[in-house]
């Protein structure tokens, strides 16, 4: 800007004493200064007041103590970053951190029991595969849920008891894993079934399991947060036994405990409903702290 | 920007980039070392709770100092600065002062760092972004939210009222 020698470069002396001037504009205020009496006579005074301003700045505390001062404040704070995009990023690390938690014997107890269904439903015909795999596809969830939490099955438990994550929000992550991983079991099973017996539909085949299985995971889901895994898995487990009993035992079969269990263990609108109303309350109960200090940096609670 | 995925190594390299200028700034604006330390401090947790709504259109530097002046516009609405006493260098004694300090003590510094103190908040402000956070023109408008031509002005009041409090202070050299 002082490049024709007429204009004086008063504008910018400030951000030249700075130092914020680079390249070409520095160059240019300097081959104007050079020539420039009046012109560094002002630079001299915006130098002074750079130093005074400057002068008895003492030197920041160092990076490390700073940055531990700053991350122990925000653990301690409770207030998460209210970012939507954030969690669901927290939600995927969670997901895939407790997909290598989960022990491998869960996943490999679970397609064993269910190939064992499938030999099952080949050896007894073409009718018997859905009332099989409606029988076998909801206990392996139960017994998948069972497998993941609790001190003596899960690796990492001294590791969770001490972390911010909530216990019930890691338990919750698991079984999303296991069910997504029993759901695809059981559909490759019915797949499987209905290739070979193609005069059963692949439609009615997933129907007899699809109803039942959420249901009684959703409620052991429920139970284990509410009452501990070892517990819920029991209740579950019993509850199953009747379903079974009533089908198998013939003094029960006409009764009205069999009518009932018809109509609760089916896939229906109302089994779906009750389905969804048991796992949302799982999640309500997952989003709640377990412990007073729960809930920073990492909580979905808020 | 790495801050934004909870990287503590990236605030580190944050700060050593920024700190000094932070500091400084932060330092002569609320006119005591521990406060600015304090709002130093403010402005980097709410960098890391905040990294992930940093706008690229920003440079980083506005948004940084954007930052740390709206921490320290927080913290001195309560604490009152305007009421802690001047009594020269010795707020900014330093047991173990460095070379600029000793130059600054040696000549008339109680008188500077005095006169500067005495200035007005907006005319400390101005100075401080644009001498000790080294700041252009243009940023500083935009962190203060003026045109560029007001931050010229503003700068030039700022320095006239330091010519005449280092008057006022009987420290005598050629400023206008």
């Amino acid at each position: 800007m002082s490049g024709d020698g007429v204009r004086h470069c008063t504008d910018s002396l400030a951000e030249y004493a700075a130092g914020v001037l680079t390249g070409p504009e520095r160059a240019a205020v300097e081959a104007h200064l050079a020539g420039c009496p009046s012109c560094r006579a002002a630079l001299a005074d915006w130098s002074a007041v750079a130093a005074t301003t400057v002068a008895p700045v003492d030197a920041p505390p160092s990076s490390a103590s700073i940055v531990r001062a700053v991350l122990t404040r925000a653990a301690l704070d409770p207030q998460a970053p209210p970012v939507r995009k954030r969690r669901a990023r927290f939600a995927g690390q969670l997901l895939r951190a407790e997909l290598r938690l989960v022990r491998p014997a869960v996943w490999l107890a679970s397609v064993l029991v269910m190939a064992c269904a499938v030999v099952l439903a080949a050896v007894g015909g073409d009718d018997a595969g859905g009332g099989v795999l409606s029988l076998v596809a909801p206990l392996v969830a139960v017994g998948g849920v069972a497998g993941v939490y609790g001190p003596e099955r899960d690796p990492a438990y001294e590791a969770l008891a001490v972390t911010v994550t909530p216990p019930r929000l890691v338990l919750l992550a698991r079984v999303t894993l296991v069910f997504s991983y029993d759901l695809a079991l059981a559909l490759a099973a019915s797949a499987v079934m209905s290739l070979a017996a193609p005069q059963v539909g692949l439609v009615d085949l997933v129907t007899a399991w699809l109803g039942p299985m959420t249901l009684l995971l959703a409620l052991s889901l429920l139970l284990a947060m509410w009452i501990g895994p070892n517990l819920a898995t029991g209740v579950a487990a019993a509850l199953w036994a009747v379903r079974v009993l009533t089908i198998s035992v013939p003094e029960l079969a006409d009764g009205w405990l069999a009518t009932c269990m018809q109509m609760v263990w089916a896939t229906s609108p109302g089994t779906v409903a009750a389905a969804l109303a048991l796992l949302l309350a799982a999640v309500a109960l997952s989003w709640r702290p377990m412990r007073p200090r729960g809930g920073p940096p990492h909580s979905v609670a808020s | 920007m790495r801050v934004a995925d909870g990287d503590s190594a990236a605030l580190a390299a944050l700060y050593r980039r920024y700190g000094v200028r932070l500091s400084g700034f932060l330092q002569r604006y609320t006119r005591d070392r521990t406060v600015a330390e304090e709002i130093l401090q403010d402005t980097l947790l709410a960098v890391w709770r905040s990294a992930h709504l940093y706008a690229e259109r920003s440079g980083v530097a506005t948004w940084l100092f954007g930052i740390a002046r709206r921490q320290a516009h927080n913290r001195l609405r309560v604490h009152r600065p305007e009421q802690v006493p001047l009594d020269g260098l010795a707020g900014w004694a330093d047991p173990a002062p460095g070379p600029a300090e000793w130059a600054v003590a040696n000549a008339q510094g109680a008188a500077i760092v005095d006169a500067f103190d005495a200035l007005a908040s907006h005319h400390r402000e101005v100075l401080a972004l644009a001498f000790a956070a080294h700041l252009s023109h243009r940023e500083i408008a935009e962190i203060l939210g003026v045109p560029v031509g007001t931050v010229k002005s503003r700068l030039h009041h700022a320095r006239a009222a330091l010519a005449r409090a280092l008057a006022d202070r009987g420290y005598v050299e050629e400023m206008p």
